[in-house]
């Protein structure tokens, strides 16, 4: 799965820094249309439901993160 | 009160005094004191709008906060005998009565803005243009002192409890202090609930060092506000006034320095601000970040009035481009679009109601609904030629930074001069 959210988070954002010093909300790597495009990727990718809730930086401030969400809303 | 008043800085240094000479436990009552005072001595007709905010606000927290709770408890209660599609059911059901509380006091909260500050403009326009000379509304109604500011960062916090963010504040004098903070009612910054509230409440001792950058802060702020703005605006005043004498390179020069003017009142005003919350020990968000260094229009935004283009992303831009009506708006346009612009639709719809949003937030005249706009369509335009290697290139060199600056700044006075 985490393989597939970094294609997909660089997919949306090609220059995107995925090293892990910068946070991706917090640091601005990604902005408010990369979300956008990204919530709207991982919903038909994975067959969850992000909605406006979970757009907290904590979420998202990371690929771990990010793979935290997806499976807990898999769940 | 004005913030460049020799009875603001008296206000300011005996609300100062009384919380450090105030035992720890009770200085958070000192800054609502002072707070109320300072509404009180700046726009007394209106505190009852205020309080009304204040008092809807807390109790839609508190209700929409117990729909939540009730919803866990039953469901943990129930937890053996309901099935996932039975669970699904019971979330829906009290999802529908916070939706329906939270409609509530978003329709109360902001009918009392659009009432006080759009209503009497409305109908005076269209008294006008339909020539209807019995249909008058009086200036009756002041425009309550930061009506604005306070209503947005109330609903701010109203939401973030919906989406259960974190706890509703269970004490209504600690949250008529969140709501009323006196730095931040005249301009904002428009703060949220869990970054500022525990500062409010928490004691904070004398520093030396940070009361020192405090007061520094608030004379860049006077400096900005009365040797640069204020100057600049007696000559801006001058062209704007008589903009039909006052051509070619005077109404350049008039643009140019309302840019100037606009940037030092409106920032020096939120230094001021942030100067005395800082005497407090309160860290006060920044609402600007050298806009005018903004290569695009999107980053302007994110230099300009940071906490209001924030709020309205949170707020008002990810709900709808997220909401299941234009996700299927999106799919439905992928079909006519093409999957590119298909899947921008939805982005696309939300930018337009962001920006129409914050363009009225600015007034209600027609210039400010157009301002905001004509922001959406660059914005807009951004989105649906990303990677299309067009580049709007200004008539002097785009390498020359001062140029480049002022050459999209001056399309936003232009307008906000009118």
């Amino acid at each position: 799965m985490k393989e597939k959210v970094i294609e997909i988070l660089t997919e949306v954002r090609p220059d995107i820094d995925l090293s892990g010093e910068v946070k991706l909300i917090d640091d601005g790597e990604l902005e408010s249309l990369d979300v956008v495009a990204l919530v709207g990727e991982l919903n038909d990718e994975f067959d969850i439901n992000i909605s406006v809730k979970h757009l907290i930086p904590e979420n998202f401030n990371s690929v771990d993160a990010i793979v935290k969400l997806v499976e807990s809303l898999q769940e | 009160m004005s913030f460049v008043s020799i009875s603001f800085v008296i206000f300011t240094a005996a609300a100062a005094g009384a919380y450090f000479l105030c035992p720890a436990k009770y200085r958070w009552c000192v800054l609502l004191a002072a707070s109320q005072i300072f509404y009180l001595l700046s726009s007394p007709r209106s505190y009852v709008f205020l309080l009304f905010t204040t008092a809807v606000t807390f109790a839609g927290g508190l209700f929409i906060e117990r729909q939540t709770e009730d919803c866990r408890a039953y469901v943990k209660e129930h937890k053996e005998e309901l099935d996932r599609k039975q669970k699904k059911e019971i979330r829906a059901k009290y999802e529908k009565r916070k939706q329906g509380i939270l409609l509530a006091v978003l329709l109360a909260d902001f009918g009392i803005l659009a009432f006080v500050k759009y209503f009497r403009i409305y109908i005076n326009m269209l008294s006008e243009t339909l020539h209807l000379d019995w249909l008058h509304f009086d200036a009756g109604i002041l425009i309550p002192l930061g009506i604005s500011f306070y209503t947005f960062q109330s609903v701010g916090y109203l939401i973030d409890i919906y989406r259960e963010q974190y706890r509703a504040d269970r004490n209504p004098a600690k949250f008529a202090l969140f709501v009323s903070w006196f730095p931040q009612i005249v301009q904002g910054p428009i703060s949220r609930h869990d970054q500022l509230a525990e500062q409010l409440y928490e004691p904070h001792s004398f520093q030396y060092e940070r009361i020192k950058f405090g007061i520094q802060l608030m004379m860049w702020g006077w400096f900005k506000k009365l040797v640069i703005a204020d100057r600049v605006g007696v000559f801006v005043d001058q062209v704007f006034n008589r903009y039909t004498e006052y051509t070619g390179i005077y109404a350049i020069l008039g643009v140019i320095g309302y840019t100037i003017q606009i940037y030092g009142d409106f920032s020096g005003g939120m230094d001021i601000a942030r100067g005395v919350s800082q005497i407090f020990g309160i860290d006060l968000t920044l609402n600007f970040k050298r806009p005018y260094f903004a290569t695009s229009i999107p980053e302007f935004w994110r230099r300009w009035h940071i906490t209001l283009g924030s709020w309205c992303r949170d707020y008002i831009f990810y709900p709808i481009s997220l909401s299941k009506f234009f996700g299927k708006l999106g799919k439905n346009s992928r079909k006519f679009f093409g999957d590119r612009i298909g899947k921008l639709v939805p982005v696309i719809f939300a930018q337009l109601i962001t920006f129409f949003v914050i363009g009225i937030w600015h007034g209600a005249e027609f210039k400010y609904i157009a301002y905001g706009l004509y922001q959406a369509v660059f914005i807009i335009g951004g989105i649906l030629f990303n990677g299309a290697d067009i580049q709007a290139e200004c008539i002097v060199s785009m390498d020359d930074i001062p140029c480049r600056r002022l050459c999209h700044c001056d399309f936003w006075s232009l307008w906000n001069g009118l």
